[in-house]
């Protein structure tokens, strides 16, 4: 998720609840013109304010739900940012650090360097520089996990939301095949868990052929 | 043996060259994505091509297919790296004309026996 998503879909929970307290204000306007009824319409204009009244309350109570599930003050979008930022600078650190050992390992390997207690200290700085760059899963993982938490509580929220809204779950399906990728897009899926019928190199040997 | 490295994250790009070069491939090339690798596919001969396949703006895969579909280049050995490990992939790939599919994350011994394959 990018801040800019982010603030998109902030954006458009504000609009939903905007129109929804529209709604409202418009059905509470026509039930004050409903306390002047003509004598002859009484009972069915009576029977038509019961159903205007359930239906403001129950839109009172969704726009309530939607106001509820506005994100944490929290930008997500900058917290993974933050995250893509360190674990790339924790790799190229460390792929540094081990080309520097493996230079220097290679010409005490073939007996061409210069200075070999030189090159034997470059490879012990560079593992130890390699061990303390490992601390960037530390701060990366303390990161996720507070992006995690913060997906719960939204993923909770808007399950409420569903079920006040009475979205049945077949509805959910179908929403979600009709907008499913086809064709070569559908094949970008990203690495995948076995569970998610991801494969391991010897089964895409026996695939490959 | 000149070699292409294909991946749109140049971590990955620099793992893969310090692989090739552990094992002796010392004369390779980087690009960042498919239109990249494409022109430099067009502009020079290269005897090897190992690519990723998801990148942006051309894909791994629409390179693949746009080099068996150029007659000068069509028998360019060509393997995908990718993290895509589904069947439906490794399938697509291997019609589309890869020469060899390694699934992220993979191992120098992979990566050597893979090259050893396409190159014989």
């Amino acid at each position: 998720m990018t801040a800019t998503s982010s603030a998109e879909g902030q954006f458009g929970l504000v609009r939903i609840a905007g129109h929804l307290a529209a709604i409202n204000g418009e059905i509470e306007r026509m039930l004050g013109l409903g306390l002047v009824p003509e004598r002859k319409a009484a009972d069915r204009l009576g029977r038509a304010l019961d159903e205007m009244w359930a239906m403001s309350q129950l839109l009172a109570e969704t726009r309530a739900e939607v106001v509820g599930l506005a994100p944490p003050s929290t930008d997500l979008g900058d917290v993974l940012d933050a995250v893509v930022v360190e674990t790339e600078k924790a790799a190229f650190e460390i792929l540094r650090q081990a080309e520097r050992a493996q230079a220097a390992a290679g010409r005490l390997h073939d007996g061409t360097s210069a200075d070999p207690k030189h090159d034997l200290e470059a490879v012990n700085e560079a593992a130890t520089a390699i061990v303390l760059a490992c601390g960037f899963q530390d701060i990366t993982g303390q990161r996720v996990r507070k992006v995690l938490s913060t997906m719960r509580q939204i993923e909770a929220r808007v399950s409420a939301l569903v079920e006040l809204m009475g979205i049945r779950p077949e509805e959910t399906r179908a929403q979600q095949a009709a907008t499913a990728p086809a064709g070569e897009a559908s094949l970008l899926n990203g690495p995948s868990s076995a569970a998610e019928g991801g494969l391991g190199q010897s089964a895409v040997d026996d695939l490959f052929g | 043996m000149k070699i292409l490295v294909v991946d749109d994250y140049p971590t990955m790009r620099r793992i893969v060259r310090n692989l090739l070069d552990q094992i002796g491939y010392k004369d390779v090339e980087e690009a960042g994505n498919g239109v990249e690798a494409l022109e430099k596919i067009k502009g020079h001969r290269y005897d090897l091509v190992i690519s990723d396949w998801n990148m942006e703006p051309m894909t791994g895969l629409e390179l693949l297919k746009n080099v068996r579909g150029d007659a000068a280049l069509a028998k360019t050995p060509f393997i995908m790296v990718t993290a895509e490990s589904k069947a439906e992939n490794v399938v697509a790939a291997k019609q589309a004309g890869a020469s060899q599919y390694i699934v992220k994350p993979f191992t120098a011994e992979t990566l050597k026996a893979k090259i050893a394959s396409v190159i014989n």
